[in-house]
């Protein structure tokens, strides 16, 4: 038998409301001992009507409760002075009565304490509930906030770098432009790098630097031959893009050297092991 | 005698009905009373007859509270049944019978509804909500069914319904009210848990 067919087919309520015959409710309630579903919403059925029963509750006269109660208890008292006149079995068993009723009310109140117990349960479900969404947006919030700023940063690096390609570009371009390799000496060999000089502009640019990373404290410098002695062409402090480097109108040659940072003078000329060196 | 009524539990209630304590009679009456008179009112539609019912229902569940028996169900709902059962037989009766023989069936749904209105007025606000949520054709249902003591081939040939359409509204009537209370009970769950936040 499939219990779900048999709630649909709609005998359960007739069950409830009365309205079947001795043998159908009769087999309802084997039913309803077999399967606990059955049961289940025999309940429910009985609780909705019986709410609505409720529904048109009315106070009865008030002497109705004397009557009945004068029919029912004739000949013994009252009900306020009743002890006097009820039989001594129930005299003796009034204390534990009393009692009992007052455990009985006990067990009302623990009822709502129980109630009131659910109803802090369900407010401290309710404001964990809120701690960990809160949490949740805020960690959110930060990530947001750190993708933003990475987002910047790198916005910023790409606008950069164009600026600096472009520059480049227009270099390249630029006819009185002369290209010079750089090349690797003897202590450095695959280093590389590229000077662009304009004699008539006098603009040196450095770019395509191809050197190991400097040491801490050490800081590479470009040098230009000028009748034969090196001169302090500008000091390198990036890598990657194009640099601007002093100007100059008459170079024989460029060269790059590892130089303690704040690098050498023309004076001094340079200290440190020569990596590139490139004949204009 | 007093509207108030006597915070106990049920099985403390019982214990004492069983142990035929005058006082068990008196907290039951206090308790449930305006509940069955309204369910015999609704049925019987006559304060006089009603009262009359009352006194009976009230009489069988005394002589009768040994043979209830908490498995089979709450206390309300042993005597909700009692007291139905009581008045639904007394306007099945022939002397009932005979006293509303003036007025055909229609014509008493009618009276139901007209005297419902203006006599419980006082207590009316909970029933309208529920009548406003449940459709007129599904009321008449559960009211020719619960209150009436009607079968569902009654309320078919009595009313020139096919049996299939009665059993449909009867269904939805009930889902309907399930809903509803569904509804109202969580509504009273919140404002129990406003009342502590």
């Amino acid at each position: 038998m499939n219990i779900q067919e048999y709630i649909e087919s709609g005998i359960i309520e007739n069950y409830v409301l009365g309205a079947t015959t001795a043998g159908e409710s009769a087999e309802v309630e084997r039913m309803a001992l077999e399967y606990p579903d059955i049961q289940k919403e025999i309940e429910a059925i009985k609780t909705s009507l019986e709410n609505y029963a409720i529904q048109y509750e009315k106070e009865p006269p008030a002497f109705l409760k004397d009557k009945i109660m004068g029919e029912l208890f004739s000949g013994q008292s009252a009900i306020g002075s009743q002890q006097s006149a009820v039989g001594g079995r129930q005299l003796m068993s009034d204390n534990n009565i009393d009692k009992e009723i007052v455990s009985l009310r006990t067990s009302s109140s623990q009822r709502s304490i129980f109630r009131m117990a659910a109803s802090w349960a369900l407010l401290a479900l309710s404001v964990g509930a809120n701690i960990w969404f809160f949490k949740n947006w805020k960690n959110s919030e930060e990530k947001l906030v750190a993708l933003e700023s990475q987002n910047q940063i790198l916005a910023k690096e790409g606008k950069a770098l164009k600026a600096s390609y472009n520059e480049e570009v227009a270099i390249l371009q630029n006819p009185d432009f002369k290209v010079i390799k750089l090349i690797g000496q003897k202590d450095s060999p695959t280093s590389t790098a590229m000077v662009y000089f304009d004699k008539k502009q006098q603009s040196v640019y450095l770019s395509s630097l191809n050197l190991p990373q400097a040491p801490t404290g050490k800081q590479y410098q470009l040098w230009a031959f000028v009748d034969g002695k090196p001169v302090d062409a500008g000091l390198i402090d990036q890598n990657g893009n194009i640099l601007k480097m002093k100007q100059f109108a008459k170079v024989e040659a460029f060269a790059i050297s590892l130089e303690n940072t704040g690098g050498s003078t023309t004076e001094a000329g340079p200290k440190g092991t020569v990596y590139v060196v490139g004949a204009v | 005698m007093s509207k108030r009524k006597t915070i106990i539990a049920e099985d403390a209630l019982v214990s004492l009905l069983q142990s035929k304590d005058q006082r068990g009679f008196s907290i039951l009456y206090d308790n449930y009373s305006s509940a069955l008179y309204g369910v015999i009112l609704k049925i019987v539609r006559s304060e006089e007859i009603a009262a009359d019912v009352m006194q009976d229902a009230f009489v069988k569940i005394w002589k009768n509270i040994e043979g209830y028996n908490r498995t089979k169900g709450t206390l309300f709902t042993w005597i909700l049944n009692v007291a139905r059962n009581t008045a639904i037989d007394r306007i099945r009766s022939q002397e009932f019978q005979n006293s509303q023989k003036n007025q055909d069936l229609d014509s008493s749904i009618n009276f139901i509804d007209n005297q419902g209105s203006s006599q419980f007025d006082v207590d009316a606000i909970g029933i309208r909500k529920v009548v406003e949520n449940l459709r007129p054709e599904h009321q008449q249902m559960i009211d020719l069914l619960y209150f009436q003591g009607y079968t569902q081939a009654e309320v078919a040939e009595e009313f020139n319904i096919p049996l299939g359409t009665v059993k449909t509204r009867v269904k939805a009537a009930v889902v309907q009210l399930r809903q509803y209370f569904l509804q109202a009970g969580l509504i009273s769950l919140f404002s129990i848990l406003e009342k502590w936040i």
